[in-house]
């Protein structure tokens, strides 16, 4: 028996999963009409390209869901992750499917792509925007201190992740 | 007559070295590698000339990886795909999860968990102990004998990852001093999770009320952020 009400539990973040139909829903019919057939080398190249990616896409949704807030809704969050995938990207899922979009342009192999990629791209990273402007309004210095020493989408550089405010010169 | 004579030499004298050649190539130890190679190379070169079957091959691929990721996808955000379409979004795995891996992390250390409990305990009891959001616990013990004060920090890691860099500094007050080959400030290293540490610094008094030892832990987290909790009002022990 819980001791938790109905309504103080943190509601589900909906949001990423609604654009990932979208954008996942899309690319299956475009996969289906307009995947190029050919085989030659350069093919395999790409399908190559495209496995690491998908791999990539696999391992970050992973890493991102061992922690139970990637699940809630920003507003309901009452503290944010630092550790594992999070203390490198602040968006995991958003960069997994992007990374996932770049695998689909090298399976899919056709130029009709090109502009629609860009949009999915554009759909997360507006998604994610929106979401750390929350994510400050209820963090404020702490969660920007955080930005500073990760990556929106890809693991900071060493001199990213060591931004810090000690008195060690070092940092 | 000389012509033809000479000619048949040249002829004799080039199947000789024909003849040699072939000898020469035939006892080559290369031979059985080649055949060897030829008969495992060969059925995969007619494969990659199999325009149609390459196709099927790399179409199978695709299509392998392309399910594979939707449903990784589909399995991980199944509670949020349940929710939106059923209208129901509290969600109820986030307590569930956290509790059952604190079960784990209890099950697995248990006398890191004593320890820390105890630790707890003595911070109960005392009510001198300071952390903040990181979940690291500091608290302090001085023993006093004369003009010698032992001033003793311990640091219990409460939060789920490891800290590194952890650093004790003192701000010392007015007649109250470090002794010979002891510092202000003391490197402690690294504790991991559920674990303490303690550091002991040698001070001596010049009059100054040792209660008034204040001071701070600083150490990086696992985002790589610097986090400082202040030392508490230390407790006086005889």
């Amino acid at each position: 028996m819980s001791n938790h009400n109905e309504s103080d539990l943190p509601e589900n973040n909906f949001w990423p999963t609604l654009i990932a139909i979208i954008n996942f829903g899309a690319l299956v019919l475009l996969a289906v009409d307009y995947m190029n057939p050919s085989a030659h080398l350069w093919d395999f190249i790409l399908v190559g390209v495209g496995i690491y990616f998908s791999f990539k896409f696999i391992s970050m949704m992973r890493k991102a869901h061992e922690f139970p807030e990637t699940r809630v809704i920003p507003q309901d969050r009452k503290s944010f992750p630092k550790e594992g995938i999070y203390a490198r990207i602040r968006h995991p899922v958003g960069a997994a499917a992007i990374y996932m979009n770049i695998a689909y342009v090298c399976f899919i192999r056709n130029f009709a792509l090109i502009p629609i990629i860009p949009i999915f791209v554009a759909l997360w990273y507006i998604y994610e925007v929106y979401e750390e402007r929350i994510m400050v309004d209820l963090f404020g210095d702490e969660y920007r201190e955080y930005m500073k020493s990760t990556g929106m989408f890809r693991g900071g550089g060493a001199d990213l992740q060591r931004h810090t405010s000690s008195g060690y010169g070092m940092y | 007559m000389d012509m033809i004579s000479s000619t048949f030499s040249i002829a004799t004298l080039f199947s000789t070295t024909l003849n040699l050649g072939i000898t020469t190539l035939q006892a080559s130890p290369w031979n059985p590698i080649i055949d060897f190679l030829n008969a495992l190379l060969n059925p995969l070169f007619d494969l990659w000339e199999n325009y149609s079957l390459r196709a099927t091959i790399l179409s199978t691929i695709i299509w392998s990886f392309l399910v594979t990721c939707g449903l990784v996808f589909i399995l991980l955000e199944s509670p949020s795909i349940i929710s939106l379409f059923s209208g129901k979004q509290e969600m109820h795995t986030q307590q569930r999860r956290t509790s059952k891996v604190r079960h784990l992390r209890t099950e697995a250390k248990p006398e890191i968990q004593k320890a820390t409990r105890k630790t707890e305990n003595q911070e109960g009891q005392n009510g001198q102990s300071s952390s903040n959001k990181t979940g690291v616990h500091v608290s302090s013990i001085i023993k006093k004998h004369h003009d010698k004060i032992a001033f003793r920090v311990t640091i219990t890691n409460g939060s789920d990852s490891k800290i590194d860099m952890v650093v004790v500094d003192l701000e010392l007050p007015k007649g109250i001093e470090t002794d010979i080959g002891s510092f202000r400030m003391q490197r402690v290293g690294s504790i991991e999770s559920g674990e303490s540490a303690t550091t002991e610094f040698a001070l001596k008094s010049m009059g100054g009320d040792p209660t008034k030892i204040q001071g701070q832990v600083e150490f990086l987290g696992a985002s790589y952020e610097v986090s400082k909790v202040p030392i508490s009002k230390p407790n006086l022990e005889d």
